[in-house]
């Protein structure tokens, strides 16, 4: 087995046992951490790992049923990602009754325009692989990967025009998110234009950044699911003296 | 292929962001500056004064059409620049607000939950109002009442004259 290969293997054995790991432990906490559809959604990736090593080793399943089964793992953990953004989202308003209403509408807005822009993008620059199987998949890999890019930026955006606070577990799952989805947009941008018959050095380098990509948002939920400060991330101590003559004029001034 | 490279920079644009925002950079206050000096001074009365129906029919009545386009115009731009000052205000008031909002004295939590939503309703408006102000810059879409951001502006100081009594905000009172 080539070196980038082998080092793929264990890349891939380290983050299944990592988000078996993680799985376990989010479970253990899931009352403290809240997020109960990440909570499904980290016990998910773990147990498609499992399953995925599982028939990768058994002779009994064959080249087909790996594709199914991991086709089937895919389409469904997008599904728990996009359940994921929308979880973070309503954790980041629920704390703010008079932006609710609104900020729904904006999200809906936006994610309907963004996916108006990541099927024109499909449409404009289809899948343009050797092997046209492999090429379309990662072409709707990188469609929902620049859905999952945008609704993010949508949500700094957002919170930046509003200043929301973000607590400190939130924007681990959301840098773990980030760091997978972007690893992962540029990967299967890469293979749905160049994806050729028989692997090569190329598609294993590019593989092999996608795999470090996904172990690292990995480490990063774990980091932040095992982090026991709940501040909020952005801190702002107020000044520790009482301006009363000013607060009076500002009284006077208001009473006038 | 631009297409391609696009995807890929929008990715490490996506992620190099999330860092920043881990790393506490993108949202937090600018470090050395104290609320205080981060807000502006908006005069209520001038800005009442600039948004006044009536003060743009007595101006349309008296002045040529040309020069009262012109006028408009500039009235339109300070108006941009009041609300956009109201809107940034309202963003350091949110902040401070946040911090109050976790007191152990409920009376001050419950004026920092006030505050908080002002701004944020400030905010909001001010999202809508400024695209509408530009593109009346240009287009006439006839008279916006913009009366609802003064009020509102009015209400959050009031909110933070009655949470500077009962918590330390520093000098905020005199920069608004």
């Amino acid at each position: 087995m080539p070196l980038l290969r082998f080092i793929w293997h264990w890349l891939w054995f380290l983050r299944i046992a990592l988000a078996v790991v993680l799985s376990l432990a989010v479970i253990q906490r899931r009352s403290r951490l809240g997020f109960p559809v990440f909570v499904l959604y980290v016990c998910w990736a773990a147990l498609e790992g499992v399953i995925l090593i599982s028939m990768n080793y058994a002779p009994s399943f064959t080249g087909d049923d790996y594709f199914i089964a991991y086709t089937i793992g895919e389409a469904a953990s997008a599904v728990l990602r996009f359940a994921v953004i929308y979880e973070i989202f309503q954790h980041l308003v629920s704390r703010y009754p008079a932006l609710c209403d609104s900020a729904t509408a904006y999200f809906r807005s936006a994610t309907v325009v963004l996916l108006l822009f990541v099927v024109s993008l499909a449409w404009l620059a289809p899948a343009a692989g050797k092997d046209r199987l492999m090429s379309t998949f990662f072409l709707l890999q990188r469609t929902v990967d620049a859905l999952l890019c945008g609704l993010l930026l949508f949500l700094l955006a957002f919170s930046r025009v509003f200043s929301l606070t973000w607590r400190n577990f939130v924007v681990g799952i959301a840098l773990g998110f980030g760091v997978f989805a972007s690893v992962e947009l540029a990967t299967s941008t890469l293979r749905s234009q160049i994806e050729p018959i028989a692997r090569n050095k190329t598609t294993d380098v590019i593989a092999l950044i996608s795999q470090g990509g996904y172990l690292c948002s990995v480490v990063v939920w774990m980091a932040y699911v095992f982090m026991r400060d709940e501040r909020p991330s952005k801190d702002v101590k107020p000044p520790p003296l009482q301006d009363l003559e000013g607060w009076n004029r500002e009284l006077e001034r208001l009473l006038r | 292929m631009i297409i391609s490279i696009a995807l890929v920079l929008f990715s490490a644009l996506v992620l190099l962001l999330l860092v920043r925002l881990a790393r506490g950079q993108y949202i937090a206050t600018r470090i050395g500056e104290s609320p205080a000096d981060q807000l502006r001074a908006v005069d209520l009365e001038a800005f009442r004064n600039l948004i006044d129906p009536t003060e743009e029919e007595y101006l349309r009545s008296r002045l040529p059409a040309e020069d009262f386009r012109k006028v408009q115009r500039e009235r339109i731009r300070a108006a941009i620049d009041y609300i956009g000052c109201t809107a940034r205000n309202a963003a350091v008031l949110l902040s401070l607000a946040e911090a109050a909002r976790h007191s152990s004295d409920p009376e001050v939590a419950a004026m920092a939950v006030k505050l908080i939503d002002n701004a944020i309703r400030l905010r909001l408006y001010a999202l809508q109002a400024i695209p509408k102000l530009y593109i009346s810059l240009f287009l006439p879409l006839g008279h916006f009442s913009h009366a609802a951001v003064a009020d509102r502006y009015e209400q959050m100081i009031r909110h933070v004259v009655l949470l500077g009594l009962q918590y330390p905000i520093g000098g905020i009172s005199s920069a608004l």
